[in-house]
């Protein structure tokens, strides 16, 4: 009787894997391993090109209009913004102080204040602060929080995006963003190549 | 203060929606509006500058008093409009004498003229919360002496005694044939008549506007930005000029390349100065724009090792081991310390402070051979006055200095001179008239700033825990040097600057035996009066450390403090309100605590609570309580908003300071120096107390309880004792008062 | 020559485009009733609109200005007649007035999006500095403006 349990426990264990693969898949968050055919070593250049990008993701120019809650940071030192600045409703700020009060299309040399077009928030679901880079990856590749964006719109943004592109014209003393913009886009490139692999989440990162 | 009538709103030309929100809303409205009955439904208007004599058609009767034949009437206003109402109420109290009809009466701004010098200094300027004290007697008198001469010039005209006539807004009337004059009739003949020396003064009972709050003269202007301040000065042919000096303390300009702006645009000339350079051009966003690419270095400065922690230093070898003036000795402090059962001592220390003005440093000068002008938001036009001759080698009178209508903010920095001097000597040099501004990091970078001091309090208790001989040691730089030069001989022959043993000098406490020591410290930091002077310093340490003593006693520092005005029943009057009010006793949640200040100051008596909640970094300052005794109060409006503002303007003393690192000051904007936000702002309660004594000021009173209350709070919330300013030194700061909830907020 | 739409007038000016548009409505408009106080948009003295929207004009150029309709305080309504100003006068709200003009223009922004705001929505739009704390009679001019009862 216990070879017939086992039996059923390991179809019955198989159906929960190939119905986990399933959701996974379904998810968008399934390892993809057909597509690259260089296997193994591909990956492993994934994972590294990741690290890189994860450093930038998590460097002060990015960090900053990325948090977890209702407040900016500003600076280098990622000090809270200064003047009460707070999220709002759509990201963009409060009634009577919205981020256009002061950040303009472009970094203002007369007042130090930075801008690109359209400044604003990067919505909760894209806060990034505290995140370990496993975490991070997965958050980025997330349709439900990365603003709906497949592998390939992962690296139109990256590339193209003005607000983004703030990270390497930062204006003033800032430090731009310790890789430069075209390491940043082959990086991305080598990611997405490898299938946007992520690290593992077992390992402390 | 509070009321509910919505008074004279109901004249003003209002779009119809708003004008039925307006009278539904006052009509709920609780605390917040100031009128209890029916008012002037409009205030004097200030129309600009006065002539230094009276215009063509216009009859001087008195140097304040000026009418046209169209009854246009003029009163002189000649203390700088700060923000603390002064142009409201000063005239406001002459014309109320006078008789004239406030509504229609024209207010112009003062040139400086020996007319118009403070009475009690015989010296032209705005400062020293005396303002009402010191002119009070002389408004009155003078419009009873405008009064007299044009109810002379009726009488004498109707054939009738002129103690049968009265002036009723803007008209002489005899009262028993109801014969009535305009003044404006009457002012010819008027002003032909002698000044009279004793002009008989209206009973009390008589005035009508005195007393009442009046709608303030500037609060319309200020409200549809048509305000002019000095920064607005347009002067016909004016240039503008930006400004840049040594950026360490004494540094002086080495060398200025002119050819590294020749053909930027606007740039009409580049003019060196002792301790920097000036670009002037066209505008001055042209004059900044190469200001910025000037070729320009400086000297350094005198003390390039000076930093705060050298500061720290000095003062602490001051505090150690003098020497020492001793300005106060009473009784035998020594002996009462060696006979107490306990002596309680602590160390207090008082930060540098900014004046930081909103509207920056900035002054219009039009400069010859042989005239200078200036217009200027300046609260010392005498000592600009003299100072300007002194430097140009000009005589009375070339000379002429304008304050502009409004200030913004003054605090004190307006009376120093150094930026009105700097403008004439840059116009002088361009040749043309230049309104010279500073930009913010100048401003705070070339302050003149409030002292840091040390402070030593030492107690010696009786076995009741009552104190029966106190010590004091203050450590302070000059106040008043810069402002007042006269002061040097006190300063040498004495050891002591008046300014700086403010608050020190008496006690409202009933001590018997009471020294105090001084140590007139010497620094290159520039330092001078700034709102509170020595009171606000030397109070922090007083009231703090009365606390400390309450608390070594094991008493309640209300109950402590009582004790010690059982003499005092004035300021015992004013102590129990205060408690009542902010309910002292009353049960607080953990983490929350009152504190409590009371003292002496510029002559009027405060008291305050302050209720603040702490948490790990943050302090919540939740309520500050304040009851005022000044003698009488003239304008409850006004007096009400100089006390408010002032609790604030306090507050932002326990917000931030001015450090140095390598002989320059630290901060240059309000990133580094900053004020206190709206959302930080706690809730008020204010009243006044008439006790009938003499006037006392009230422009710098609400300020000073403040810290020791704030630091008092934190004692009894946390068991921890703050005994310096400001509260980052603690690594805490000021919180919201209402932590954030919403969606987008929290 | 530029144009600049300034209290719906169309006006010319001759001026650097990189120039703050605080210094042009002051220098070249003559507009002197948006004030400087810092000139890092920390205080928000030079505040005004732009197209409706609040601006501190000491961060924004004259080149992003060209097209726009800005509002200052002179053009805020005639003779003092909007609602904000009209309580600041009830209330009695400035001391030395400097701020008042990037305050109401502030406080103007707030009601249009919030016509009741709340304390909450006070405290975070209303960051200009006030060095002389007339932040409580804002804070009641606001409520007063909006009809709202100003709860001490």
């Amino acid at each position: 009787m216990r070879e017939s349990v086992s039996v059923r426990f390991r179809f019955a264990m198989s159906a929960v894997v190939a119905s986990a693969l399933l959701f996974l898949t379904a998810a968008g968050l399934r390892p993809q391993t057909t597509a690259a055919s260089g296997g193994a070593s591909q990956r492993q250049e994934g994972l590294e090109a990741f690290r890189g990008i994860a450093s930038v993701l998590r460097s002060p120019r990015c960090l900053n209009c990325h948090p977890t809650g209702n407040i900016p940071r500003q600076g280098d030192d990622r000090h809270p913004h200064s003047n009460l600045v707070r999220r709002g409703p759509d990201g963009k700020g409060v009634p009577g102080q919205v981020c256009s009060t002061c950040h303009q299309a472009e970094n203002n040399a007369a007042s130090g204040v930075p801008g690109k077009p359209n400044w604003h928030l990067a919505p909760l679901s894209m806060g990034w602060e505290g995140l370990s880079d496993a975490q991070l990856c997965r958050a980025l590749k997330d349709p439900r929080r990365n603003g709906g964006r497949d592998l390939k719109a992962l690296e139109e943004h990256i590339g193209h995006d003005p607000l983004v592109a703030h990270g390497w014209d930062p204006g003033g003393a800032r430090k731009a963003v310790p890789i430069s913009h075209e390491e940043v886009v082959r990086l991305t490139e080598t990611w997405v190549a490898a299938g946007g692999p992520c690290p593992s989440l077992a390992v402390a990162r | 203060m509070s009321s509910t009538a919505p008074g004279h709103s109901s004249k003003r030309p209002t779009g119809g929606l708003s004008r039925r929100l307006f009278l539904r809303s006052t009509a709920l409205a609780g605390g917040g509006f100031l009128l209890g009955y029916a008012l002037p439904a409009r205030a004097a208007t200030l129309t600009g500058a006065a002539a230094p004599l009276p215009r063509a058609g216009e009859f001087a009767l008195t140097p304040w008093v000026r009418v046209t034949p169209d009854n246009a009437v003029t009163i002189i206003v000649s203390q700088a409009e700060i923000g603390q109402g002064i142009s409201t109420t000063l005239p406001a109290i002459l014309a109320d004498e006078l008789g004239a009809d406030w509504d229609a009466v024209k207010l112009e701004t003062a040139p400086f003229a020996p007319a118009y010098r403070n009475p009690a200094r015989e010296w032209m300027f705005t400062g020293n919360s005396e303002s009402v004290e010191s002119f009070h007697d002389q408004m009155r008198k003078m419009g009873a002496a405008a009064r007299e001469m044009l109810v002379n010039a009726a009488a004498a005209r109707w054939g009738v005694a002129a103690d049968s006539c009265k002036t009723i807004k803007g008209s002489v009337v005899h009262v028993a044939s109801a014969r009535r004059a305009i003044f404006g009739e009457l002012a010819a003949d008027a002003a032909k008549l002698p000044v009279p020396a004793s002009p008989r003064i209206k009973p009390d009972s008589e005035l009508t506007l005195i007393g009442r709050p009046l709608p303030r003269v500037d609060i319309g202007e200020k409200s549809d930005g048509t305000a002019r301040f000095g920064i607005d000065t347009r002067i016909p042919g004016m240039l503008a000029a930006a400004v840049r000096t040594a950026p360490t303390l004494g540094g002086k300009l080495r060398s200025v390349d002119p050819a590294s702006v020749s053909g930027m645009p606007g740039v009409r000339a580049v003019v060196p100065l002792e301790k920097g350079a000036a670009v002037v051009a066209d505008t001055y966003w042209q004059a900044r724009t190469a200001l910025k690419k000037l070729a320009l270095e400086f000297e350094p400065g005198t003390d390039l090792d000076l930093s705060s922690a050298s500061l720290r230093a000095q003062y602490r070898h001051a505090l150690e081991n003098g020497p020492w003036a001793t300005p106060v000795n009473a009784g035998d402090a020594a002996t009462a310390l060696n006979a107490a059962a306990r002596t309680v001592a602590a160390d207090f220390e008082n930060p540098f402070l900014a004046h930081a003005t909103m509207e920056p440093m900035n002054c219009t000068a039009s400069v010859t051979s042989d005239r200078c002008e200036i217009w200027a938001p300046t609260q010392g036009q005498e000592l600009a006055f003299v100072t300007l001759k002194a430097t140009l080698g000009l005589n009375d009178d070339q000379v002429q200095v304008n304050r502009s209508p409004y200030v913004g903010g003054g605090f004190g920095r307006r009376l120093l001179p150094d930026f009105v001097v700097q403008a004439a000597l840059i116009s002088k040099a361009a040749g043309r008239p230049v309104k010279v501004i500073w930009d913010r990091e100048e401003d705070i970078r070339r302050d003149w700033y409030r002292p840091a001091t040390m402070v030593r309090m030492t107690a010696g208790l009786d076995k009741t825990g009552r104190p029966i001989g106190v010590t004091a040691r203050v450590v302070s730089p000059t106040i008043l040097h810069p402002v007042f030069p006269l002061i040097e001989k006190v300063l040498r022959e004495q050891g002591i600057d008046p300014s700086a043993l403010e608050g020190m000098m008496e006690s409202i406490y009933d001590l018997p035996n009471r020294r105090v020591d001084f140590h007139l410290f010497k620094t290159s930091v520039p330092t001078s009066v700034m709102r509170t002077t020595g009171y606000g310093p030397n109070v922090f340490a007083i009231e703090s450390f009365i606390d400390e003593l309450a608390h070594a006693a094991g008493l309640d520092p209300y109950r402590y403090r009582r004790r010690l005005l059982s003499k005092n029943p004035r300021v015992l009057r004013l102590l129990d309100r205060a408690a009542a009010l902010a309910g002292w006793g009353k049960p607080l949640p953990k983490g929350h605590g009152r504190g409590l200040a009371v003292t002496e100051a510029f002559g009027s008596f405060i008291a305050q609570v302050v209720e603040a909640v702490v948490s790990a970094d943050e302090v919540r300052v939740l309520r500050v309580t304040s009851v005022v005794d000044c003698g009488r109060v003239l304008d409850p409006g006004i007096a009400k908003s100089n006390i408010e503002c002032g609790v604030i303007f306090g507050l932002s003393y326990c917000k931030s300071e001015i450090t140095f690192d390598k002989g320059a000051v630290v901060q240059g904007n309000f990133d580094g120096y900053e004020l206190p936000y709206l959302a930080e702002t706690p809730e008020l309660v204010t009243e006044f107390i008439t006790s009938g004594e003499k006037l006392g000021g009230i422009g710098e009173t609400g300020p000073v309880p403040v810290a020791p209350a704030l630091a008092n709070a934190i004692f009894a919330a946390t068991g921890r004792r703050l005994r310096a300013m400001p509260l980052a030194r603690h690594g805490l700061r000021l919180g919201l008062v209402r932590p954030p909830k919403g969606k987008g907020y929290a | 020559m530029p144009k600049l739409k300034v209290n719906g007038k169309l006006l010319d000016v001759d001026a650097d485009p990189e120039t703050p548009l605080l210094w042009i409505v002051r220098e070249q408009l003559g507009l002197t009733g948006t004030k400087f106080g810092c000139g890092i948009a920390r205080c928000g003295a030079c505040t005004l609109h732009v197209d409706g929207s609040p601006v501190r004009s000491c961060s924004f150029p004259l080149s992003q200005a060209v097209g726009r309709e800005i509002t200052t305080i002179e053009g805020l309504s005639e003779n003092r007649s909007h609602a904000l100003q009209q309580a600041w006068i009830a209330e009695q709200v400035p001391q030395c007035g400097y701020c008042q003009s990037g305050m109401l223009m502030t406080a103007v922004a707030l009601l249009r999006e919030r016509p009741r705001p709340t304390d909450e929505e006070i405290d975070f739009a209303m960051t200009n500095l006030c060095r002389c704390g007339t932040y409580p009679r804002i804070r009641r001019a606001i409520k007063r403006a909006s009809g709202q009862v100003f709860h001490a």
